[in-house]
């Protein structure tokens, strides 16, 4: 904006001057004309009056002369008065309308005037006053005519007339109104001067304030108004100073907190741009309002060109990543996705995604904001690893398996290579009879097993209960349980309901828990199984917890991994039938192991709803 | 040194494995067998054998453990690895550890005779 | 900023000044002496008889003497008593004692200073028995004066030179009129040593204290005179005054040698009248003077004795044909003596007394029906103009239908007409009286009491003397009027005249001729020494 420094000023100056100037003009237009016109009524008042005075003297002194046809004094009389200022002539009638004196025509005494102006004038009866037209210049004259009356009689017995000439009259009131004018004129161009003057007076003071008010605007803060005019502009300058110490320490203070802020926005900026994820916020109007690298790189799209664009417009309407934000804002809360697939020309990008309602200190709904990390890489990875995983389980398995088969194997190749040898052998051919078929059992049993995890057999569910089967299985592996000092510790709720399931497999899951735990015991311990059925709705829970050495997190995390075998365990494909039996049941299987301390195996069965 | 038996030690958690050796050499050797490794090295520290076939794939101490104890201990004793686990590293490892040799199952009879033989005569 | 309020405190000081400027500059034009000197030439319609004013009787002498002498006071052109000699006066309240203060260094023509010494001389004079001075009837009332006129006294008691410059006249009764007569024509000073020097041939070489000094006159053609320039008043503008003497001369002669340029002034003849108050070449003056033209009847000789007769002769003359077609409405007619716009005028009623049934009537009742037995009589008239003639003829022609016949005879040589009308010879006569002074006094006393030397009627009524002496003393104005107005009744009554018109002033002036001021009084109290010449 472009400040120039005295315009308002100015303005209100010749605002000011304009004002008073035209209330002095009117008021002085105003008292002008009405003085003016009180002035000639006066003066055409006097001049009457006087005219009047005149002739009424003139009658006084000429009653006598009258009533005695004394023309000589009549006219002694008129000549007398003529000289009178603005008589212009002085007509004395007779008795009889006859010119007894004339002004300055003798020749018209004794004659009798037919003009109509004297003519009315001796027939009135009372005083009458005639403005005429007089002599060739035509002045305007007022004729005064008095009839003249003596006490004693009703007859008229003269007039007296004086021809008033109102040029004087007239001259003055011109004198008059010229006086006025000049007198107005004067008082206008000295009230003008003195509005000129006060209002500089005033203005001045306030053109200082706007002055330093736009030096002040313009970041000027030194400047300090001056006056000294004693009124309220003063102590507006007063106030304005100290406005102006204020907003200086506020400046400062507001630089600091500025320079912190942009300090801040910078490490915002920084950290927005040198995010990993990508971020985008909206505000109530689903605008665009941040947009940083990353969201950017993500969504291939430019922040200087989306960036107060509806969201709705760059992603569209059916956009995942929208519908969420829209979501956000609706339900006012964030919302989640761990995954996400935004699916593309070049393929699918996965992300996840979080959102957030943005709001102001005090709660107030400003916006949206997306965090979205794009995990395509992470995901293929994950693939790979999944692959590589199902790769190394195979191999696992593959390992496993070869590991399994060839200890038998061995067996069976070593009876076998002495069989020609030890033929004749009784002891050995009874050590072959019963070690080599047990051996081919053996692996005939592991080829079964593995069949049986990869099968997808749907066994005939029925109603099971679940202790009796732990049962069993306990009284199964008892012998070895006392051998091996271990102790079974009964925790089952013998009120839990049935479970449908195969009895077959499930008790071999269930025994396959239990060798797991002996395995574990070699010096001795505790295994505890429980059951229990929390809530109706709740499925049901088994435990089975052993103390004994327990496993590490990689092997509990790949326990259920076929053939997965530390050197601290060997199960082969036991747990990963388990998993498999139980998952077959629609139940879970974890586990929960500690290095030295035990294992615990949790099981839940989902329980027949009746 | 001298032996004062032809002990043999025969370390593996299989008992397939185990009845095989009783066969293969038990009739010329003292064979001691168990299925841990912990047994096995009270065994070899109570009544020292001088050849222990181990197996590595074992509950507990497993076989490379023992052989380590055994190299810690300095025990006078060869140590044969046999394993279903063919695999140079831990056929390397093994043998740094001190083991003399490093059999595959399925085992070779021969092989395991021709060592039985070399070391106890 | 200071300055400019400077400027502006300084500018509305001027225009301060400005509101109170006072209009006017001096308009008229007076011509220094320097400018206008010149010779005014006059006609005068017959030869003065004397320019002494105590003996002067008629207009034409005065005319002239009003140019030579000064009084102790004047009339201005309204006939306002004005000083003249005397700066002051002042009258005791019993009316009785008039003490007049002389202006100082007002000296004769002859060089000496005037006293009011000078005054109780010239007074004195014109109360001299043996002056017979026409203007001593004014004068009797002064104290003392009828001792001095019926010389039981050498001097007039009541004329005192109470000082060089102060005299006392006392009076012997209240006279209202008797300032304005001392403004009269005769009431001049005149010295002393001259008067006795030239006696009698004073009026033939007059000396006195005038705006004009007396040079020559050629008897019956000319008078000439000077200015004077120790004047009192002031140096008149004019160098010379030449008084043409026409005698009766018709009107139309000197109107001729007036558009020649030959004179400064004229008469203008009845019929051009018209004409020339029309005139843009010439100045044209008219004015109604206090005059009264009548026919005289001489209550003392043959038929006119009988007031029947004289009443007659009244109703016999057809005043309004005569106003109409011969005067041409150029005077006003009036059957009254007091002439229109003196104090005491009373309007007339009604027509002019034309009644010739009345007249016959009168005649019969008189012992004369039809005139038969009436010896004509005869009628003087000094004018002999055409007018005049034409006039005179109609009143014959009018009067003998009724019965009366006239002989008219005509004198036009003034002092011989006067000569006959002072003898009281003439039984009817035309005349006009001037006023000198605006009193009725003046016409009423001067022409009709026994004792004035212009009752040409020879008019006697004791009733109508007493009434006019007391007049005189009356010194309440509207009671003296009223008496006077009755007094005229009284005489007019008698019927001693036939009362005609009062006349009309009417000049015609070159067109550089300026300052002429014409009051009631007429043409010969026009002062001269006011007039001056644009050229």
């Amino acid at each position: 904006m472009d400040f120039r420094k005295d315009s308002r000023s100015i303005r209100l100056r010749t605002r000011l001057i304009f004002y008073s100037t035209i209330i002095l003009l009117l008021v002085m237009a105003l008292v002008i004309i009405l003085v003016e016109k009180r002035q000639s009524e006066t003066i055409h008042e006097e001049a009457r009056k006087r005219g009047i005075t005149i002739a009424g003297h003139l009658a006084a002194v000429s009653t006598n002369a009258l009533l005695t046809y004394n023309y000589i004094v009549l006219k002694q009389n008129a000549e007398r008065v003529v000289l009178e200022k603005d008589v212009l002539y002085v007509i004395i009638h007779d008795k009889e309308d006859k010119v007894a004196a004339y002004s300055q025509h003798d020749e018209k005494q004794g004659m009798i005037l037919t003009d109509e102006v004297s003519q009315k004038a001796t027939r009135a009866r009372a005083p009458l006053i005639q403005p005429i037209l007089y002599g060739e210049k035509e002045v305007r004259v007022l004729d005064i005519s008095i009839p003249v009356y003596i006490k004693e009689s009703q007859e008229k017995w003269g007039t007296i007339r004086i021809g008033l000439s109102l040029e004087g009259m007239s001259s003055q009131i011109l004198k008059t109104r010229l006086n006025l004018l000049f007198l107005g004129g004067f008082a206008i161009a000295l009230g003008i001067l003195g509005s000129i003057f006060f209002a500089r007076r005033i203005t001045q003071p306030i053109s200082n304030l706007v002055g330093t008010t736009i030096a002040a605007a313009k970041g000027d803060l030194d400047q300090v108004i001056d006056i000294h005019t004693g009124d309220e502009i003063e102590e507006l300058g007063k106030n304005f100073n100290h406005m102006i110490q204020q907003i200086r320490l506020h400046q400062t203070e507001l630089e600091n907190r500025l320079r912190e802020i942009t300090s801040l926005k910078a490490y915002t900026d920084n950290v927005l741009s040198s995010m990993t994820n990508g971020l985008i916020t909206i505000d109530l109007e689903e605008k665009i309002v941040t947009l940083n690298e990353m969201a950017e790189r993500i969504l291939g799209k430019r922040s200087g060109k989306i960036v107060g664009l509806p969201l709705e417009r760059v992603l569209s309407e059916d956009h995942p990543l929208y519908r969420m934000m829209i979501e956000t804002l609706s339900r006012e809360e964030g919302v989640f996705r761990s995954e996400m697939e935004l699916k593309k020309d070049e393929g699918s990008l996965w992300l996840t995604v979080g959102t957030s309602l943005l709001t102001d200190g005090k709660g107030k709904k400003l916006g949206a904001l997306v965090l979205f990390q794009d995990i395509t890489g992470i995901k293929a990875l994950e693939e790979k690893l999944r692959q590589a995983d199902r790769l190394a389980a195979l191999g696992t398995l593959s390992a496993g398996l070869a590991h399994e088969v060839k200890n038998p194997l061995s067996a069976i190749k070593t009876f076998v290579q002495l069989l020609p040898r030890k033929l004749e052998n009784p002891s050995f051919m009874e050590k072959f009879n019963s070690t080599v078929p047990r051996e081919i059992d053996r692996i005939n049993q592991l080829v079964e097993d593995l069949l049986e995890l990869t099968r997808r057999r749907v066994h005939p569910f029925v109603a099971l209960d679940v202790n009796y089967l732990i049962l069993q299985v306990i009284d199964l592996h008892g012998e070895e349980m006392e051998k091996k000092q271990i102790r079974f510790e009964d925790h089952l709720d013998r009120t839990i309901p049935p479970v449908e399931g195969n009895s077959e497999t499930l008790y071999r899951a269930f025994s396959n828990l239990a060798i797991n735990a002996i395995q574990a015991m070699p010096e001795g311990g505790s295994l505890i199984i429980s059951s229990k059925h929390d809530s109706p709705s709740s499925g049901l829970q088994i435990i089975f917890r052993d103390t004994g050495v327990g496993m590490d997190e990689e092997t509990s995390k790949n326990l259920f991994n076929p053939f997965f075998t530390t050197k601290d365990r060997g199960v082969g494909l036991g747990m990963a039938l388990t998993h498999k039996i139980i998952e077959d049941h629609r139940g879970t299987i974890e586990v929960m192991s500690e290095k030295g301390a035990g294992t615990t195996f949790v099981l839940m069965l989902p329980v027949i709803k009746s | 040194m001298e032996h004062l038996s032809k002990r043999i030690l025969v370390v593996d958690d299989d008992q397939g494995i185990l009845d095989s050796f009783e066969v293969l050499l038990g009739d010329r050797y003292n064979l001691v067998m168990t299925d841990n490794g912990y047994e096995a090295l009270r065994i070899i520290e109570t009544k020292p054998p001088r050849l222990v076939f181990l197996d590595i794939k074992m509950p507990g101490l497993d076989g490379m453990d023992v052989l380590k104890k055994l190299r810690k201990d300095q025990k006078q004793v060869e140590v044969v690895i046999i394993t279903a686990t063919q695999r140079d590293e831990i056929e390397r490892e093994a043998k740094s550890l001190g083991a003399i040799d490093f059999l595959t199952k399925p085992l070779n009879i021969v092989e395991v005779e021709r060592i039985a033989s070399q070391i106890l005569s | 900023m200071t300055f400019k309020v400077f400027i502006f405190v300084f500018a509305f000081l001027f225009c301060f000044t400005l509101l109170f400027e006072r209009g006017g500059f001096s308009t008229e034009d007076k011509p220094g002496i320097e400018k206008s000197r010149g010779t005014y030439r006059r006609p005068l319609e017959f030869n003065p008889k004397t320019l002494d004013p105590a003996l002067s009787v008629d207009i034409h002498a005065v005319t002239v003497i009003q140019q030579l002498f000064d009084g102790l006071v004047q009339f201005d052109k309204d006939l306002n008593v004005i000083p003249a000699v005397a700066r002051s006066w002042k009258v005791s309240p019993d009316g009785l004692t008039y003490t007049f203060y002389l202006k100082e260094g007002v000296k004769f023509h002859n060089g000496r200073e005037v006293t009011s010494t000078d005054f109780v001389y010239s007074f004195t004079r014109i109360l001299d028995p043996d002056i017979k001075s026409s203007s001593s009837d004014f004068f009797t009332r002064i104290l003392g004066a009828k001792e001095f006129m019926e010389r039981k006294a050498k001097e007039v008691k009541g004329l005192i030179a109470q000082d060089k410059l102060t005299l006392k006249i006392t009076l012997s009764e209240p006279y209202a009129p008797f300032i304005s007569i001392l403004a009269m024509k005769g009431a001049k000073v005149v010295p002393k040593e001259e008067v006795e020097k030239l006696e009698p041939t004073f009026g033939q070489s007059p000396v006195g204290t005038g705006p004009f000094k007396f040079v020559s006159m050629k008897e019956g053609e000319e008078i000439v005179l000077e200015a004077n320039p120790d004047y009192f008043e002031g140096r008149p503008y004019l160098d010379k005054v030449i008084f043409k003497i026409f005698h009766g001369g018709p009107r139309e002669e000197i109107l001729i040698l007036f558009k020649n340029g030959e004179l400064e002034d004229s008469f203008i003849p009845f019929r051009d009248v018209e004409e020339i108050s029309k005139s843009k070449q010439y100045i044209f003056l008219q004015k109604p003077i206090l005059s009264l033209r009548f026919y005289g009847l001489n209550t003392q000789i043959g038929p006119l004795k009988i007031e029947k007769i004289r009443k007659a002769i009244n109703s016999s003359v057809p005043k309004e044909l005569i106003g109409r077609d011969i005067l041409k409405r150029m005077a006003h007619l009036t059957d009254r003596i007091i002439p229109l716009g003196m104090p005491g005028y009373t309007p007339i009623k009604g027509s002019f007394g034309y009644q010739p049934q009345k007249a016959k009537q009168l005649l019969r009742e008189a012992g004369y029906p039809e005139g038969k037995g009436l010896p004509p009589i005869e009628f003087w008239s000094a004018a002999k103009a055409e007018l005049a003639v034409k006039e005179l003829e109609m009143v014959k022609t009018y009067l003998s239908e009724t019965g009366i016949k006239l002989n008219i005879k005509y004198e036009t040589q003034w002092p011989k007409f006067q000569e006959i009308l002072s003898s009281k010879r003439a039984p009817m006569f035309m005349y006009a009286w001037y006023a000198d002074f605006p009193d009725p006094d003046n016409f009423l006393w001067t022409l009709f009491h026994s004792k004035s030397r212009y009752n040409y009627t020879n008019y006697h009524n004791p009733e109508v003397d007493r009434l006019l002496d007391r007049a005189r003393a009356e010194r309440d104005y509207l009671k003296r009027m009223e008496m006077y107005r009755k007094i005229e009744e009284m005489i007019l009554d008698d019927a001693p005249i036939v009362p005609m018109v009062n006349h009309l002033f009417q000049m015609v002036y070159q067109p550089y001729v300026r300052g002429v001021e014409v009051s009631a009084l007429g043409g010969p109290y026009i002062p001269m020494k006011k007039i001056w010449l644009k050229k």
